[in-house]
């Protein structure tokens, strides 16, 4: 007898196959890897990577010939399946989207713009873990740079982002080499108006292979408003840029922001759908993360109570473990720009991310809270309760105290703690980090009483959250820690 | 009254503060040390002299261009300088048609919350072009502020009409004026909230201000009929059981609200304690006395 007809003879029928030699399979047909060509875009870059879906978005080829219109993608960098072949979408703007979905968590994929049936190396990124789970590592890095649009306005501080990017690369390389899970962009990202052409140089030239690889998530600033970043309107339509670039065409919004990115506005990467991309929420595994718009909607009473009744819903619906808030406007800075002054009204969402979302932060938990707009580095303590001028601030009031009754630094015995000393999570570390690009000045009443730390230095902010603590860390263009705290739960 | 340049100013109202002490340490980096000595003062993003710098620049250039006085007039607003910025448009209004002047006019009164003056600018400018998105949200704003409702719903309207991918607040502050409206009222600004709802999906900035219409309006089944469209992580929070809950309370269902309270009880104590948990665990503590005192209808 032989050991096909014994098998046969003796087992279940859902196991004879694995009993057969490989010429009784149902035929299956062989898999086949995609054919198309390899494209280079002139701009590519990651959208809402998430658990089981992300975006590639690209527009242009560098090689002048015919712009790629679908993806391919899979796990294995050599192969890739024909039929993962993915169309994209073209807005108006010219942009190509690739909706990618039904991707595996935590897992490595591989992509071809064009739809070869390879990839290169650096056309890969790692879908998130499920929503408030750990990825194998047991760490999500997030890369944070705020103001780095440096590089589209011709003046001495060009090349800047290049060296806080290098210096945050140069730090990656020297501590275990993990790359960033997530990268925020936290406002004027293209100076000095944020047209296309000064998004192409400052955001799709300076970081190119971090994008091709690393979902990004930026939030709206002053500079993406139009001339000169100056305008006090909560109109996309009045966006003019006069220098360097023309509004973005109609159908289109006439402001680049809104038509380069596409973010969530329907709760596709998690948290609470908003209705509209000015401002959003997602999941990365344990982490939260809202980019809440201090231009456009803050400038307008109607569309601020908006924003503030959305993002009370979403703090109030998350249960991750960590939470972390991005805007542009510092509620707390004495940089180049003063939290105590409105500027003629330019400064006024300031103002109004202090005395009007701030509390909500203390109420629902919200652990970092991350600005630019002010060229410089600051972080403040633990600190919670504080709406008011810088006069006003309180340590005995306002902040998590160490032993000695003195606001606790978040540092070696000083770490702080989630559920604060009042027996609940009612404290926030808030970091100006507007100098990723540029640091250019400091008040004349600086520092801030509520901050611990202030640094006229460029460089970035690397934010490792794990477990049971979360560390954010200061990195210069040296790839130098200079500061650092820890948030233990 | 004519749109004139004429107007009090209150720029610079904000007197500075003394230097406050603190346990910051202030790093100097050479590189940025360099770069700091290169600006002089706090400004807006580049200092707003250079902004002004370079558009004077142009104007040399191009000294008949009305665009470049328009545009170095709110550069001068918003180095706080007024009265340069109200010269420039006075200059402008004698280079093209005269209307583009009018209105930046209106943007620098409207900015400096000077409502009258802005208003006839603004009245001017949307004589001659009514569909001017930007200008119709200025007056519609400036409208409300100054309590002209209906004017102010008038214009939100036309903006909705003619641009309906509107910001979420568009649609709230238009809703809330057709609430406050005597001859429309509720039916109408909820018929706006769910014309938007249907195409965005019920977002809690549009569906919380119907959900306070219903309850307003004592319509407690539909106020809960609406709280149960908003999305599911929501519904999943205590808060939405204990807000369920005081719902069917008002609706006569006690028996119902002891099941929601009791869910929002225990999801309470396995969730991080927050303030605003604290909150809903002393709101829940009472609401479900309330529902024991209350009759279990049959």
């Amino acid at each position: 007898m032989n050991t096909r007809l014994l098998c046969a003879m003796t087992l279940a029928p859902l196991t004879l196959i694995a009993c057969s030699d490989s010429s009784d399979r149902p035929s299956t047909p062989p898999a086949v890897a995609c054919s198309g060509t390899a494209v280079t875009p002139e701009r590519l870059f990651l959208q809402q990577v998430g658990s089981d879906r992300a975006i590639i978005k690209w527009r242009g080829n560098t090689d002048g010939g015919a712009e790629a219109d679908a993806v391919c993608f899979g796990t294995e960098m050599d192969f890739l399946d024909e039929d993962s072949l993915t169309a994209a979408e073209v807005t108006a703007t010219g942009h190509s989207e690739a909706l990618l979905q039904g991707l595996t968590p935590d897992t490595t994929y591989y992509y071809s713009v064009g739809g070869a049936g390879s990839a290169q190396a650096q056309h890969s990124f790692r879908t998130a873990p499920e929503a408030g789970q750990l990825p194998a590592d047991g760490n999500i890095r997030l890369w944070i740079v705020g103001d780095s649009g440096v590089n589209s306005q011709e003046n001495e501080y060009q090349g800047g982002a290049d060296l806080v990017r290098d210096g945050y690369l140069a730090w990656v390389n020297e501590n275990g080499g993990e790359p960033a899970d997530l990268f925020l962009m936290l406002g004027d990202n293209a100076y000095p108006e944020g047209t296309d052409v000064q998004h192409q140089i400052a955001v799709f030239d300076t970081y190119p292979d971090i994008l091709s690889s690393t979902g990004l998530w930026p939030t709206i600033g002053n500079h993406e408003m139009g001339f000169f970043g100056a305008s006090t309107s909560s109109d996309p339509d009045s966006f003019s840029a006069p220098q360097g670039g023309e509004p973005d065409p109609a159908p289109d919004s006439p402001m680049p922001y809104l038509n380069i990115h596409t973010l969530p506005t329907n709760g596709e990467a998690g948290g609470v759908g908003s209705g509209t991309e000015q401002y959003y929420s997602f999941d990365y595994g344990s982490v939260h993360v809202v980019s809440l718009d201090s231009q456009l909607a803050v400038r307008d009473p109607a569309s601020r109570e908006a924003m503030l009744q959305w993002v009370t819903d979403d703090l109030a619906a998350n249960t991750s473990d960590w939470t972390v808030v991005i805007f542009h406007h510092p509620p707390y800075t004495k940089g180049s720009h003063d939290s105590d002054k409105i500027l003629g009204g330019i400064d006024q969402p300031i103002f109004d991310m202090r005395e009007q979302f701030t509390p909500v932060f203390d109420e629902y938990g919200v652990d970092l809270v991350y600005s630019g707009h002010s060229h410089i580095y600051e972080r403040s303590f633990y600190i919670g309760g504080h709406t008011g001028l810088a006069a006003t601030f309180d340590p005995a009031t306002n902040a998590e105290l160490n032993d000695a009754g003195q606001p606790a630094s978040g540092q070696g015995d000083e770490e702080y703690t989630q559920v604060t000393r009042n027996g609940t999570d009612d404290k926030v570390v808030y970091t100006v980090a507007g100098n990723g690009g540029k640091a250019t000045d400091v008040a004349d009443s600086f520092p801030h009483p509520a901050h611990f730390f202030g640094g006229l230095v460029i460089g970035s902010v690397v934010v490792d959250a794990a477990e049971s603590s979360l560390t954010a860390r200061f990195i210069d263009d040296n790839g130098e820690v200079l500061d650092s705290f820890t948030i233990n739960r | 009254m004519f749109c004139s340049s004429q107007a009090h100013s209150i720029w610079g109202r904000l007197p500075p503060l003394p230097y406050p002490q603190s346990r910051a340490r202030l790093i100097l980096h050479t590189f940025s040390l360099v770069l700091a000595l290169a600006t002089a003062t706090v400004t807006a993003g580049p200092a707003a002299g250079s902004r002004v710098d370079i558009l004077s620049a142009e104007i040399n250039s191009n000294p008949e261009e009305q665009q470049l006085y328009l545009r170095r007039a709110l550069a001068w607003a918003d180095s706080g300088q007024n009265d340069k910025a109200m010269a420039d448009v006075n200059h402008a209004e004698q280079l093209g048609d005269p209307l583009q002047a009018t209105l930046v006019r209106g943007i620098l009164w409207f900015r400096q919350d000077q409502l009258e003056p802005a208003r006839t600018c603004f009245d001017a400018f949307l004589d001659r072009y009514p569909d001017h998105p930007g200008a119709l949200g200025y007056r519609a704003r400036l409208l409300r502020s100054s309590g002209d409702n209906a004017g102010a719903l008038a214009d939100y309207q036309q903006l909705i009409a003619l641009q309906p991918a509107q910001d979420p607040g568009i649609y709230l502050a238009t809703a809330q004026l057709l609430a406050a409206e005597p001859d429309l009222q509720i039916p109408e600004a909820l018929a706006l909230l769910d014309r938007r709802i249907t195409e965005v999906g019920a977002i809690p900035q549009l569906q919380r201000y119907a959900i306070r219409l219903e309850k307003q309006r004592g319509n407690y089944s539909a106020a809960l009929r609406r709280l149960s469209t908003l999305d599911d992580s929501i519904r999943a929070t205590p808060q939405w059981h204990v807000e369920t809950a005081e719902l069917l309370l008002l609706s006569g269902h006690p028996a119902q609200a002891q099941s929601h309270l009791l869910v929002a009880t225990e999801q309470l104590q396995n969730l991080r304690p927050t303030p605003a948990r604290a909150v809903t665990r002393e709101k829940a503590a009472t609401l479900l006395e309330q529902a024991n005192n209350l009759p279990i209808q049959k």
